[in-house]
């Protein structure tokens, strides 16, 4: 199995990186990049705190090879700040109490946040459904739907 | 801000931007230098002797460091108490379930300790299994403690008046039997550590912890090492729920394998490894007899409980006694036998859950309300004739000093609608409800206690270090609002230093819900000492006696003349001058019984408060699939005061989300013997966000006389309230009672078809 | 969990594809979502020497539409699929379908090939290699023994795909190709039930469309689910049906598939025996539904209990029928 070099760009940086053909998207995202604010709970695409923005859409890094996103556009949690100045999802979440132990707050966070850009006006339901994908053992998930409802008013 | 004015409002939690943009870090997130990475060899039985286990080969793979077996454990066994020391953390002469720990190898790379483990032979002896505790108990079942005949691991028999009387006096008996199935925390965060041990002899470890205190003890006993050494450090955990609060063979593992290799090790669990080898909920089988009087009081109560432990103690004697606990903290009982049995089986070990024994507590609700319904009383009305109200004291002793349980009653079936919707909506639609009583806190000795210093710097800024642990539900947060709100200060200008074994006084920990009620109690003891240190140098400068001065935001001022002031900076500086440098201290020890003990003495005042809560659920039934929806949930809870309201919500939520939710209708495990068929993500069913009801929470003040601001807490009652209040919504919706959790949908049409055969 | 090592072939084209797996045949294996296949691969179910990416295989990225039919390249995701107009439009069945596979990041992860080439599943099968080694290797497994019935003389394991029911019922066919070569077969015709082989696809052959024909004059169709939670879960037991009213209110067609009762998709031909030509009435869709039932031979592989799944099956089945006979 040989090792290649591959160009991730990942919060809008270009990043060379050596890996092998069999490191999934998030072993390379924690272990080579030191990206660690992508969980992982599960490593079998249950659980969604693997969560990352693939040009704009959520996917589960730990079911995507890290050879195979070249020149995509890879969105961590690291990168929705601009700055100082967090995103409008990130700034909810914290109002509205939508975090407890906060593991699975990355994954909830950017799967939010593709939603926003994709619909800015969901509905309660539809909010519901785009995160039933990503399990929260903390909250009973309602402050994280108040909080993405509510990002959706102030964007 | 005055006093009293920061508390109470919904702040956002001084953990949650760190959440939120990923700089939060948790233990698989660290990486140290020359750290090596282990994994445990497991085992595939069930029970059986270990004959050998030659690791040679694995040794001399290029790459391997260390590796471990039970020899380099030296037998020494673990467990909470004296008398509970039956698990050697990595055993050398027989392991007793599947998935048990054998050996551990640690190599530069994950990949290189997997090859290793798998050319490590070990050779079994199989032994027959036991995997039932009711077959566990009977005579000529599979030991598995030489120690233990009949594997009952631990009985705790509790008789308080002349039960057999009551009975026979009573107006209705009623008994019935209640079960449950294994189910689990299933935290988000898989279960990991990190080890670093140095030429000192110093050992550093994170791991998501509730408590770093007692972690480092045990490691302390099992190492023999002494405490200053073992350093638990500071780490956030994902979720905890119960499940975090033993020692675990991983860290004891882990530890063995740095001080072989003389390199930091960090080991992460798979779903799978966290799901079989760390612990588990019990699953009960719970016979209930209960004697009431016409109009419904309690005379006679009996309650048999067994409880299926696993294969070593743990939390054992805790856990058997909880059913009782919850018990007599939720009704007035006055004749009452408990017989409580933890029994060991070849299966996981089985620990203490935020969801405990929704058998018993559901159980506990439904022959409530099957005897209101006899009685022809209703469930709310029975439930307040029974509740315990402030000042009594409860059948074992422990008097209550706060209660909001009637008060919560009344407002979840006002609320909910309580009295236009039970047994009047449409058939398939019902609504129910739960109550009860918790601890707060519980009898742990030296450990029960907390302490808490704070420091001021020359700029007026402080640090507050107190052994507050956090795991998600917002401690953290709680002693620096409080601390802030004692000062007069934002909140951002309190830095926290929190759950470091080595440097921040010992607290009880996360545990028993005891953090808002011990650990805030301690940081306001702390705020109110600097305070007052802080207005006696002040009154020199102010020309003014302390009681005339105020503190707020930075400025320490005369309350009459507000323009007399100085600011705290200053105050600070004078005090270093003055060699009397500003420390607040402040602890708190919980007035209990410290003579009561979970076998031996189950008498007197058990924990220093408790809560109280009721909620109302209600459910729509498909009565053609038995698939169970929970539309609503009314939730009030008496936290004694909420410091952060938004964080109480929260907990409340929680609890509806895996009690409510998971635990009633969805989660358990499926086994064939040992082997857990479903440990994975997939296949284990924690509750999504499209499985959720809407939730009202019902905050409820009794403002309790001990607690900080008169807070108690808020996470448990929630979870313990919902399986008894879904429970009776299905028999409201159907008429139908399932005694058996969770209630999944082939339960539910099973008792249709057995009520109504023609369907 | 980590992934065992492989090489990971790109091809741009579907020649170039079809080149990979006739030089590696059963050594290679495709991904396109690799939602299925990685977490196979990281319990060391499979191990290839090759995975022959078809990402970057543009040509299999399509719907269109043909005659009044459908075709769906391969690669299209689920997603994509549900948000196609001319799907929801005229085959809405099967945007219902797509819709309640997993949940909405693993449909937009996932492929219409991948989904219908979905492996037959089974609680002894989908485990980590420490886990199975536990108890030895089954029919599934390359061993001579079945866990869930002991002394069963057959693999169980069962096949838990949402959409192949609701295609199957609209009666789609699979274009395959190979090196060389091209082939069209009905999409039941897929599944082997073997648990071994449960695909009747060769090792170099790629599922390249799905077609779909025309609808049928006054045609709908309807897919119940049964699951423990809203999202994310296999069925336990899933109907498709899909009904055709002629003008003067008889049924003229009737296509009735299940799914996660067997070891594949199954038919109920005797539903559609009953159905056509006839009126619909309660009873009639209540003795379909009684059909599916004999027909279905759920196993207590995927949770939940077998003789609960096999009664849903009347459920589901009564529902879709009915659901779908009422749309028109």
């Amino acid at each position: 199995m040989e090792r290649q070099l591959i160009q991730l760009k990942v919060n809008g940086e270009e990043r060379d990186v050596v890996v092998s053909p069999n490191e999934t998207l998030v072993e390379v995202l924690r272990d080579r990049l030191e990206l660690t604010g992508t969980k992982m709970g599960c490593g079998e695409g249950a659980c969604g705190t693997c969560t990352v923005l693939l040009d704009g859409k959520p996917v589960r890094s730990c079911l995507t090879l890290a050879v195979e996103v070249q020149g995509q556009e890879i969105v961590t949690i690291e990168g929705l700040a601009e700055g100082a100045e967090l995103h409008p999802v990130q700034e909810a979440f914290m109002e509205h109490g939508a975090i407890q132990c906060g593991f699975c707050s990355p994954g909830m966070i950017l799967t939010g946040k593709a939603l926003l850009d994709e619909n800015p006006h969901p509905t309660e339901e539809g909010v519901r459904r785009a995160i039933s994908g990503v399990v929260c053992r903390c909250t009973g998930y309602a402050k994280i739907v108040e909080a993405i409802m509510a990002a959706a008013d102030a964007l | 801000m005055a006093e009293g004015e920061l508390v109470g409002q919904r702040v956002v939690r001084i953990d949650s931007r760190a959440k939120a943009t990923g700089e939060a870090r948790y233990t698989a997130d660290l990486t140290l230098p020359r750290m090596l990475h282990a994994k445990v060899l497991r085992s595939p039985h069930a029970h059986a002797r270990i004959l050998n286990i030659d690791t040679s080969k694995a040794e001399r793979l290029p790459g391997v460091k260390a590796v471990v077996t039970g020899k380099d454990a030296a037998g020494v066994k673990w467990g909470v108490f004296r008398y509970t020391r039956d698990q050697e953390l990595l055993p050398a002469e027989k392991v007793r379930y599947v998935g048990e720990d054998v050996a551990a190898v640690a190599a530069l790379d994950e990949e290189t300790a997997l090859e290793a483990l798998s050319l490590i032979d070990v050779e079994y002896d199989v032994l027959p299994a036991v995997f039932d505790p009711l077959e566990a108990m009977q005579e000529g079942a599979p030991q598995i403690h030489d120690h233990v005949e009949n594997n009952v691991n631990i009985h705790v028999p509790i008789e308080v008046g002349d039960v057999d009387r009551a009975f026979q006096e009573a107006y209705l008996v009623r008994e019935d039997r209640f079960s449950d199935t294994e189910y689990t925390y299933c935290q988000t965060e898989p279960y990991a550590v990190l080890v670093n041990y140095d030429s000192n002899g110093n050992l550093e470890i994170w791991t998501p912890n509730a408590s770093p205190h007692t972690k480092a003890k045990a490691l302390s006993n099992l190492l023999k090492m002494p405490l200053a050494k073992v350093k638990v450090r500071k780490i956030s955990t994902g979720g905890a729920f119960g499940g975090r609060s033993d020692i675990f063979p991983g860290e004891f593992i882990a530890a063995l394998l740095a001080i072989k290799a003389g390199r930091p090790v960090k080991m992460v669990y798979t779903r799978e490894e966290s799901f079989t080898s760390v612990r588990q909920a019990h699953s009960m089988v719970v016979d209930l007899k209960t004697g009431v009087t016409e109009d419904g009081r309690f005379l006679a109560n009996e309650m048999k409980v067994v409880l299926d432990g696993g294969a070593y103690s743990s939390t054992g004697p805790i856990a058997v006694s909880v059913p009782f606990l919850v018990w007599e903290e939720t009704y007035r009982l006055h004749n009452v036998r408990f017989n409580g049995y933890r029994v060991f089986t070849n299966k996981p070990v089985r620990g203490m859950y935020r969801c405990h024994g929704r058998s018993f507590m559901g159980g506990l609700g439904m022959q409530l309300d099957m005897i209101a319904e006899e009685l022809s009383i209703d469930p709310a009305e029975i439930r307040l004739r029974n509740a315990l109200r402030t000042g009594e004291t409860q059948v074992t002793g422990s008097r209550i000093i706060s209660c909001g349980l009637t008060e919560a009653i009344e407002k979840a079936t006002e609320t909910s609608g309580w009295k236009e919707k039970r047994g009047k909506l449409p058939y398939s639609r019902g609504i129910g409800m739960g109550a009860s009583g918790m601890m707060v806190g519980f009898p742990m000795g030296i450990r029960g206690g907390s302490a808490a210093l704070l420091k001021f710097n020359e700029d007026g800024g402080c640090t507050l270090i107190s052994g507050v642990v956090d795991n998600g539900q917002g401690n953290e947060s709680m002693v620096v609002q409080i601390a802030a709100d004692v000062l007069g200060m934002k909140m951002e200008d309190i830095n926290l230093v929190s759950s470091d074994s080595e440097i921040t006084p010992l607290d009880q920990g996360a545990y028993s819900q005891a953090s808002t009620f011990v650990s805030g109690n301690a940081a306001r003891g702390a705020a109110v000492d600097a305070r007052e240190q802080i207005l006696n140098i002040a009154s020199d400068m102010l020309d003014a006696t302390p009681g005339e001065l105020d503190l707020k935001d930075g400025q320490v001022f005369v309350k009459h003349r507000p323009e007399w002031n100085v600011w705290l900076g200053k105050v600070i500086r004078k005090a270093l001058l003055d060699n009397t440098p500003v420390v607040g201290r402040g602890s708190y020890m919980p007035k209990v019984d410290l003579r009561r003990e979970w076998v031996s003495n189950p008498k007197g005042q058990h924990a220093g408060t408790f809560s109280f809560g009721a909620v109302v659920a209600e459910v729509e039934v498909d009565t053609e699939t038995g698939q169970v929806r929970v539309t609503n949930v009314t939730g009030a809870h008496d936290c004694g005061f909420a410091i952060n309201p938004m964080a109480v919500e929260g907990q409340l939520e929680g609890s509806v989300a895996s009690g409510g939710v998971g635990a009633s209708l969805l989660e358990e495990h499926s086994w064939d013997g040992g082997q857990m068929l479903n440990a994975t993500m997939l296949e284990y069913k924690v509750p999504l966000s499209v499985d959720m009801p809407q939730i009202t929470p019902i905050i409820v003040e009794t403002v309790d006389p001990e607690g900080p601001f008169g807070a108690k807490e808020a996470g448990l009652a929630g979870s313990m309230n919902m399986f008894q209040a879904v429970g009776n919504a299905i028999y409201d919706a159907l008429g139908v009672w399932i005694k058996e959790f969770p209630i999944t949908p082939d339960k539910v049409l099973q008792a249709l078809e057995e009520k109504d055969p023609e369907s | 969990m980590r992934l065992p090592s492989f090489e990971h072939l790109e091809p741009r084209s579907l020649e170039e594809a079809l080149g990979f797996l006739a030089k590696h045949k059963e050594q290679a294996k495709i991904i396109a979502g690799g939602t299925e296949l990685l977490v196979c691969m990281k319990h060391g179910l499979l191990a290839p020497a090759y995975l022959v990416n078809l990402k970057a295989v543009r040509e299999l990225d399509f719907v269109s539409e043909d005659d009044g039919g459908l075709r769906i390249g391969a690669l299209t995701r689920l997603s994509t699929l549900s948000e196609t107009p001319a799907v929801r439009e005229r085959f809405p069945v099967v945007a219902q379908a797509a819709e309640m596979v997993a949940a909405p990041p693993l449909q937009a992860m996932g492929t219409v090939a991948g989904n219908l080439c979905l492996n037959t599943r089974c609680f002894y099968y989908n485990q980590s290699s420490f886990w199975r080694q536990a108890r030895g290797a089954c029919y599934k497994t390359g061993g001579d023994r079945c866990h869930v019935v002991k002394g069963g003389k057959r693999c169980l394991a069962t096949y838990q795909g949402d959409i192949a029911p609701a295609l199957i019922a609209l009666g789609a066919t699979l274009r395959m190709v190979s090196n060389g070569s091209e082939r069209e077969i009905p999409l039941a015709e897929l599944y082997t039930g073997k648990g071994r082989r449960p695909l009747a696809l060769e090792p170099d052959e790629i599922v390249a469309e799905v077609r779909v024909p025309a609808p049928f004059d006054g045609m709908a169709g309807d897919y119940q689910k049964l699951r423990l939670r809203g999202s994310m879960d296999f069925p336990l037991a899933g109907a498709a049906a899909v009904l055709s009213r002629n003008g003067s209110g008889v049924c003229s067609r009737a296509r009735v598939a299940l799914t996660a009762v067997g070891t594949g998709p199954l038919v109920v031909e005797e539903a559609t025996q009953l159905l056509e030509g006839q009126q619909v009435t309660e009873d009639l869709v209540a003795q379909a539904a009684e059909a599916a039932y004999e027909a279905a031979r759920p196993a207590s592989n995927v949770g939940s209990d077998a003789s609960y799944r096999r009664k849903m099956v009347r459920v589901l089945t009564r529902r879709a029928i009915l659901n779908a006979w009422r749309k028109e």
